[in-house]
């Protein structure tokens, strides 16, 4: 499943990167993120529980940064799986930044999403509704996450 | 989890035995009572080979707790012939026409047109096979399960 | 098949007390739903609680000007009362859609809406019929309409303590007449992609549309009611134009998600056909109708 999006930050292109590049931040604005664990400088152990109405999973996924292109260009590797549940994940995703203004920035991204197993069972629609759901979600929270961060930071200069 | 006494009244006979809430009927016909008849293929209620009829309903017994067939008339392809051993005119009918090649399809094949010929004994073509849509059989292609559901129904107005 | 804690409740009193007993507790009415899931290893609900030994919930009954259908009613239930035939022929053109016959012996409608699943059949057709259910829970009984009953794919906006006692049918008046098909391939097990479900009621003249209703499944993560194309045929009368615009409504409305064999820009093109199919007969239906 392929998604594609893009949506504004106000925020500086180099505020976003900051926040992007770090794995540890951007896997605590994955929906249903429970737990977040460094493995390494550059992977991270994120635990995720979705739902979808009455069925849950729960996710262990590795994140990782396989490709950075500063401040432009950021891939990023989600993968793992739910043994209760018999099914696997991966998600590629590929983020690019532009510059707007001094102020805004635009993110486009794409993500390949690969469900597979029992979860994928439950029907196609279903699946990808519900994921295209939480990509706007994740969107959602990296947007207020970094406009928050850079509120504060204003706010902490104006002291 | 613990097993339970239960009281199935199957064929007319009173069984009971102890099962766990979370077994199905089919596998208790099945593994517990010996009345093999019942077949389970799918295993999800889809493919209609574990048909059994509940107060004369046609219901997945692989869908049903036993706990749930308590209290009701289970009747099973075992129930269908006579006491003295003579075959239900469906049975007949299927085994006149060669409507049975592996024979696991069979059972809810017959259960389904027993219990639809008992509702509508002069059916047209069209609802005969809307009335099996349920049951899929991977043998016959349908046509000869059809040609002995006409002729049933035939000897069944009889 | 996996173990679960069983309640078997003799009351809905015992239902609520076994639902707020702790986490992931389940009713379970027919079971075609969960017990799937479950068989499936896709759903490990710590508990369920059978609700098929209480006894009065199977009742379809007139009461004013309603129809009170209880929750444990099955579909082949509800589809062969005659109160339903007669007063409610929508619903039963709906309800013979589902899955197989044995499906329908066992389900129950109480069951089905809880479910929630977004390609049901008996949901358009309840949904045009403007029902209600009654709830019940730990703070008491509520009654909401079906058009805002469904939150999401297998979600509903029943709290966690609640059950579903009952659905209220209004009847509709005698002169609207309705219209229940969906896309489909095979004659059972299919999944509606769409359904749709329109009652129509005419003016005297037979021309005029005095008021519509419209419920769609297979089209989004919830079923709907069309409310933007009820507004809008409200009060005009049948020709190509308007078939045209309410099949434009319900493309720019629906968010259908793309899948193998179709893409959401087909699934938006098949919901505009059959909204403008089942409007067709529904109207023809009304203005043939003495």
């Amino acid at each position: 499943m392929i998604f594609e999006d893009h949506f504004f930050i106000e925020a500086p292109r180099s505020a976003v990167w900051a926040y992007i590049w770090d794995p540890e931040k951007m896997s605590r604005c994955v929906p249903g993120v429970e737990q977040v664990v460094a493995e390494s400088d550059d992977t991270y152990s994120v635990r995720v529980k979705t739902r979808v109405g009455f069925l849950s999973a729960t996710f262990n996924l590795g994140v990782k940064i396989t490709e950075a292109e500063e401040p432009v260009r950021l891939m990023s590797v989600f993968e793992g799986k739910d043994s209760k549940i018999a099914s696997r994940l991966k998600q590629v995703n590929t983020m690019e930044l532009v510059d707007v203004s001094a102020t805004r920035t635009e993110i486009r991204y794409k993500s390949e999403v690969t469900l597979m197993g029992k979860l994928a069972t439950l029907g196609r629609s279903v699946i990808k509704g519900k994921a295209k759901q939480m990509m706007k979600a994740f969107s959602q929270k990296l947007k207020t996450e970094i406009e928050k961060t850079e509120a504060d930071m204003a706010a902490a200069k104006e002291v | 989890m613990d097993q339970r006494n239960v009281n199935l009244s199957i064929n007319g006979d009173s069984y009971q035995i102890a099962v766990r809430p979370n077994e199905f009927l089919a596998d208790v016909l099945r593994s517990k009572l010996d009345l093999t008849g019942t077949k389970t293929a799918c295993d999800m209620g889809v493919c209609g080979s574990c048909t059994v009829l509940l107060d004369g309903l046609p219901v997945s017994s692989c869908l049903t707790l036993a706990v749930d067939a308590e209290g009701k008339e289970i009747t099973t392809i075992e129930g269908l012939e006579s006491a003295d051993g003579e075959l239900h005119a469906v049975q007949e009918s299927f085994l006149d026409k060669g409507a049975v090649q592996c024979g696991f399809c069979t059972a809810g094949m017959v259960m389904t047109t027993k219990s639809f010929l008992d509702k509508n004994p002069k059916p047209t073509e069209q609802e005969i096979r809307q009335a099996l849509s349920g049951n899929i059989c991977r043998c016959t292609g349908y046509a000869k399960i059809v040609e002995a559901v006409e002729d049933a129904a035939k000897k069944m107005q009889r | 098949m996996q173990s679960f804690e069983y309640f078997e409740a003799q009351s809905l009193e015992e239902v609520v007390e076994a639902l707020v007993s702790g986490e992931e507790v389940r009713v379970l009415a027919g079971g075609c739903g969960i017990l799937l899931l479950m068989k499936q290893n896709l759903y490990f609900p710590r508990a369920l609680v059978n609700i098929k030994k209480i006894s009065g919930l199977k009742y379809i009954e007139q009461d004013n000007g309603t129809v009170r259908i209880g929750t444990l009613a099955t579909h082949n239930e509800v589809k062969g009362t005659l109160l339903v035939a007669e007063k409610l022929p929508l619903l039963s053109e709906a309800l013979s859609y589902v899955a197989t016959n044995r499906i329908r012996n066992m389900a129950t409608i109480g069951g089905t809406l809880a479910h929630a699943d977004p390609t049901s059949d008996a949901a358009p057709a309840l949904l045009a019929l403007e029902a209600r259910v009654v709830v019940t829970g730990s703070q008491g009984e509520r009654e909401i309409e079906l058009a805002a009953f469904f939150k999401d794919y297998f979600e509903t906006v029943l709290e966690p303590g609640e059950v579903l006692k009952e659905i209220i049918v209004p009847l509709p008046p005698e002169t609207a007449k309705g219209f229940y098909t969906r896309f489909e391939v095979r004659k059972a097990m299919d999944k509606a992609m769409p359904g749709v479900a329109v009652l129509i009621d005419l003016e005297e003249d037979k021309k005029t549309i005095r008021s519509v209703r419209i419920g769609l499944s297979g089209v989004g993560n919830c079923c709907l009611r069309l409310e933007e194309a009820e507004q809008f045929l409200a009060g005009k009368e049948d020709h190509p134009d308007i078939r045209q615009k309410i099949g434009d409504i319900v493309k720019a409305t629906i968010d259908p998600v793309e899948e193998y064999h179709f893409t959401a820009d087909y699934k938006k093109q098949i919901a505009a056909v059959f909204l403008q199919r089942v409007f067709a007969e529904a109207y023809s239906r009304a203005s043939s109708s003495s």
